[in-house]
């Protein structure tokens, strides 16, 4: 891979996580300024009011399970890899549970019975992956279009819905003291399990360092394949569990709902400013970024703007903040914006407003 | 030139303060306009309008009606054409929740699932907000259906047009979506029903399932067609079949041997009612739908029907559509031959599009 050969030079330490966390501090300006504008451009934005079902905290319902998703796949991106079977992972997990349960199993034991099943799928694939040396591009797409049949099979002409109230609840549209969204609870929970994972384990630094670089990490003494591995067992657990989450909040379980997911997910992954070639990265930018992608679109119809539109905004977004950070960031120990100062010389009129240029 | 380290500690300086900053005057405005937000209130009716997906002449000619008629009825006009940019069932609920954060007082949706929305929509409910369901149903969380059409009256249509023009001892085709589309299922079953009380002498060749795509369609008709070659009509009942079946006989050649009826929308068969290989399509007057959308709105946010109940709609839709006198009923229970359930509002007798005036439809 060109990316790994590239990053050999890239000057490492200090700087690098400097630049990590600068990331981060742009992207919570981002949110803080979209909030602002959302708030004062849009009434109706705060809803019936601070915690009711239809309040900016109440919107999480929409798009926490992606958020959830993005946190699963985000491993699998720190090893340099990818798994496009996220999506499909979590609708097949949802149909699982759906029809054990109308199989007569109590539902929480189906509950985590598909939510193991989805890591045994997930380890199925990593060891795929890393046993017979293949693309983890491939093998995961045809995961997904393994897993999407099998939950269309499986459902049949009327899927799984309907479930048990204090499972919708709880997992679903419930909440704490009827504020705070109970997907909230959850995400965050996993959230903070990510951030350990990756930033304080020794897994995770083997993680990033595999993704940086495969060879140098092997010759340190990662067990690289055994860290991929895991990557693909955690991004499906995550992706279960998300699809438990996105079950209870439409009571239905259906194989089309998770894997128009996969896009959004990565999405969030990749503004979160986690390198997309692996080796890269802070969980906390992933969990702003996330959140920053899942109230524009609520916002924006909102404030009237047409769905298609919205999709728009989210693309430029994604567009120009990647543009900035790739300017901003030094690569190859010069930053473009370096390089382009250099060209234009001393007299070089100033740059264009980066979120967190001076 | 700063040193590059120095630079970064700024940079950084920078954007904690910005954030900072915004996070407070967000904490602010929010205070501020959160209170005023919930004493805004207006006279007329607030509808919402969510569609399957943006972009389709039918549910243009919906939204057409609705802002044609929604003065008369007091709704406050034009209603945007609600919907996400493609058919998923999870945009209309992110759609539904900001509707219910706007205070909407009506919301009239015709819904890419049978029960994906539905918690959104019970929600709705409970927040006091009248929900309408048209063309496709959302039976478990909804105020009132309109139904297109009865099975059994837009079945009689479609099988009368194809004896009149064929005779009533010929071999029909239908030419399908998928295998469990539900309105379809409906409809193949009025006409089979139909058929063998009326015409015992018709006799049916195996039906083709186009999946809701035009190619797939077009292949399936082109099959039909060689694998029975006493076949004498072909009757597709879903609007990619439509397409796909008139290409198919056009391409063949077959026009004037095989003929088409089918269940569709004219504007997109203008081609095939020109050369002749589409003879007839029926549907429902998409327009006067619309307008029926906002005559149900007004009579539910005033309470003024009810399971059992009949109303009247004085500015619109006009007469003609139903059999008798312009009134309407609202269906008290299940009814296996005309599709209805309760608080079920059939809107129309279905409408004929021939070469004779398909080009006065705009859908």
């Amino acid at each position: 891979m060109s990316a790994v050969a590239e990053t050999q030079t890239r000057p490492r330490g200090r700087r690098r996580i400097d630049a990590d966390q600068r990331w981060v501090l742009s992207l919570v300006a981002i949110l803080a300024a979209e909030l602002l504008f959302f708030n004062l451009a849009v009434s109706s934005f705060w809803g019936g009011g601070w915690g009711s079902a239809v309040s900016m905290l109440g919107d999480g319902e929409n798009f926490l399970f992606t958020s959830m998703l993005a946190l699963g796949v985000m491993f699998v991106i720190f090893a340099g890899d990818i798994d496009l079977s996220v999506g499909a992972m979590s609708g097949f997990a949802g149909v699982m549970m759906g029809e054990l349960h109308l199989g007569g199993m109590n539902i929480w034991l189906a509950v985590v019975l598909s939510v193991l099943v989805a890591s045994l799928i997930g380890l199925i694939q990593g060891l795929i992956i890393t046993y017979f040396k293949l693309e983890s591009l491939l093998v995961t797409l045809a995961g997904w279009f393994i897993l999407q049949s099998a939950a269309l099979a499986w459902e049949g002409s009327v899927p799984p819905n309907t479930f048990p109230k204090h499972f919708d609840s709880l997992l679903g549209t419930g909440t704490v003291a009827g504020t705070i969204p109970n997907q909230l609870v959850i995400f965050a929970i996993l959230a903070l399990l990510a951030t350990l994972i990756v930033h304080r384990t020794r897994f995770g630094r083997g993680l990033v360092l595999v993704g940086h670089n495969r060879d140098a990490a092997g010759y340190a003494g990662v067990r690289v394949s055994t860290t991929r591995i895991r990557a693909f067992v955690l991004s499906a657990t995550f992706a279960g569990i998300a699809g438990m989450c996105i079950a209870a909040t439409y009571s239905t379980a259906d194989d089309n709902l998770g894997p128009t997911l996969l896009l959004p997910a990565v999405t969030a992954v990749v503004l979160g400013g986690v390198d997309i070639f692996g080796g890269g990265g802070l969980v906390l930018g992933v969990v702003v970024s996330s959140f920053i992608l899942g109230w524009l679109t609520p916002g924006l119809l909102q404030d009237g703007v047409s769905d298609t539109w919205a999709s728009i905004a989210i693309g430029v977004l994604l567009l120009g903040s990647l543009t900035v950070k790739g300017i901003t960031d030094r690569r190859q120990g010069v930053s473009m914006l370096d390089r382009l100062r250099a060209r234009a010389g001393p007299a070089a009129p100033a740059p264009p407003a980066a979120p967190d240029a001076t | 030139m700063l040193h590059s380290i120095q630079k970064l500690r700024i940079r950084s300086r920078i954007a904690i303060a910005t954030g900072a900053v915004a996070l407070a005057a967000a904490g602010i405005a929010f205070v501020t306009i959160g209170t005023t937000a919930a004493t805004a209130s207006s006279k007329c009716i607030k509808l919402a309008l969510e569609f399957k997906l943006q972009g389709l002449s039918v549910f243009e000619a919906n939204q057409k009606g609705v802002n044609e008629a929604a003065k008369a009825y007091g709704i406050c006009s034009p209603v945007a054409y609600g919907g996400p940019a493609t058919a998923s069932a999870s945009g209309q609920v992110t759609d539904i929740q900001t509707d219910i954060a706007k205070h909407v007082k009506v919301i009239a949706i015709t819904s890419d699932d049978p029960a994906i929305p539905a918690p959104a929509l019970k929600q709705a409910m409970k927040d006091g907000i009248k929900v309408i369901t048209f063309d496709s149903d959302v039976p478990s969380a909804r105020n009132f259906f309109i139904q297109d059409t009865a099975y059994n009256t837009i079945a009689e249509g479609v099988i009368n047009a194809a004896v009149k023009a064929e005779g009533s001892s010929a071999e029909f085709g239908i030419m399908s979506s998928t295998t469990t589309a539900t309105i379809q299922l409906a409809w193949i079953k009025a006409m089979q029903a139909y058929v063998a009380a009326k015409y015992p002498n018709i006799t049916w060749a195996p039906i083709g399932y186009g999946q809701s795509v035009v190619a797939t369609s077009l292949t399936q008709a082109e099959a039909m067609i060689h694998a029975n070659p006493n076949l004498k009509a072909i009757l597709p009942i879903d609007g990619n079949a439509v397409i796909g079946t008139a290409e198919a006989v056009s391409d063949l050649s077959d026009t004037g041997k095989i003929g088409v009826f089918g269940i569709g929308d004219p504007e997109p068969n203008q081609t095939y009612f020109a050369n002749g290989s589409l003879t007839a399509l029926d549907l429902w007057n998409e327009v006067g739908q619309g307008e029926m959308i906002d005559c149900v709105a007004y009579e539910a946010v005033n309470n003024k029907i009810h399971a059992g109940s009949s109303f009247k709609c004085p500015h619109g839709p006009s007469g003609g559509l139903v059999s008798g006198p312009a009134k309407w009923t609202v269906a008290s229970g299940t009814n296996a031959t005309t599709g209805a359930n309760k608080n079920t509002i059939i809107f129309s007798k279905p409408l004929e599009f021939t070469k004779a005036n398909y080009l006065k439809y705009d859908f």
